[in-house]
């Protein structure tokens, strides 16, 4: 919900002395507070570490396998709507190669320069994601399937 | 009555071959708490510009902004 993501809570208190008496206590507690921050996480498997590890942008190991990834992360976003949109933006999905990655942001490459006989790539284009927005990281394959 | 905010937030940066070093743009959000939800501070009337560069963004002024809460480095009430 848009207009302020508030949780409600329930309390329910028996009274004294076997009156049978409950009192219900209701209140409001704002997500800040129900919510920790994700922060940097975690995440079992494949990570991000070992894509960029894999990524071989420099021809310095020719037994690199450059996996193709996926993002998963939100982005800020604005609108020129007089009327405050009922939804929140969804999320966005960039697909490319993993460059590098550290505490801040993973720099993935989208659009490359590709050296299909020495399997290179070459990064251009691409975005650096700040590490704290990234909801979902996963490998999906290889350019050449003869690779898993 | 809302508040008026001011967040510091790391945005997002396209790269592109010119790109002389690697870090994420900061930003600086100036405007009204609209709503707050779980993911984002939503605010209307924002003025945004980039702190290094001082250059708008976006050089219209949209009437509400949505930024992830991940993103914001520092909030503050003016």
């Amino acid at each position: 919900m848009i207009f302020g993501d508030w949780s409600l809570k329930y309390l329910i208190r028996k009274g004294d002395g076997g009156k049978k008496r409950y009192s219900i206590l209701v209140y409001f507690i704002s997500d800040n507070f129900c919510k920790q921050r994700k922060g940097v996480r975690k995440m079992p498997g494949y990570g991000k570490e070992d894509a960029a590890k894999d990524t071989d942008t420099m021809k310095k190991n020719k037994t690199l396998k450059n996996p193709i990834c996926a993002v998963l992360w939100q982005d800020a976003s604005y609108t020129f709507e007089k009327i405050m949109p009922l939804k929140t933006p969804l999320p966005r999905l960039t697909v490319g190669f993993i460059v590098s990655t550290n505490k801040y942001f993973t720099h993935i490459a989208t659009n490359i320069e590709y050296d299909e006989m020495k399997e290179i790539i070459y990064p251009i284009d691409g975005f650096l994601i700040p590490e704290k927005t990234i909801i979902k990281f996963k490998k999906i394959g290889y350019f050449k399937n003869n690779e898993k | 009555m809302r508040s008026k905010i001011k967040i510091m937030w790391n945005d997002a940066v396209l790269l592109s071959p010119d790109a002389k070093t690697k870090k994420l743009s900061k930003m600086e959000t100036i405007g009204f708490l609209a709503a707050e939800s779980s993911d984002f501070f939503i605010i209307s009337k924002p003025k945004t510009v980039n702190i290094e560069t001082k250059k708008k963004h976006p050089k219209k002024q949209p009437t509400f902004y949505f930024i992830p809460k991940e993103m914001a480095e520092r909030v503050e009430i003016i």
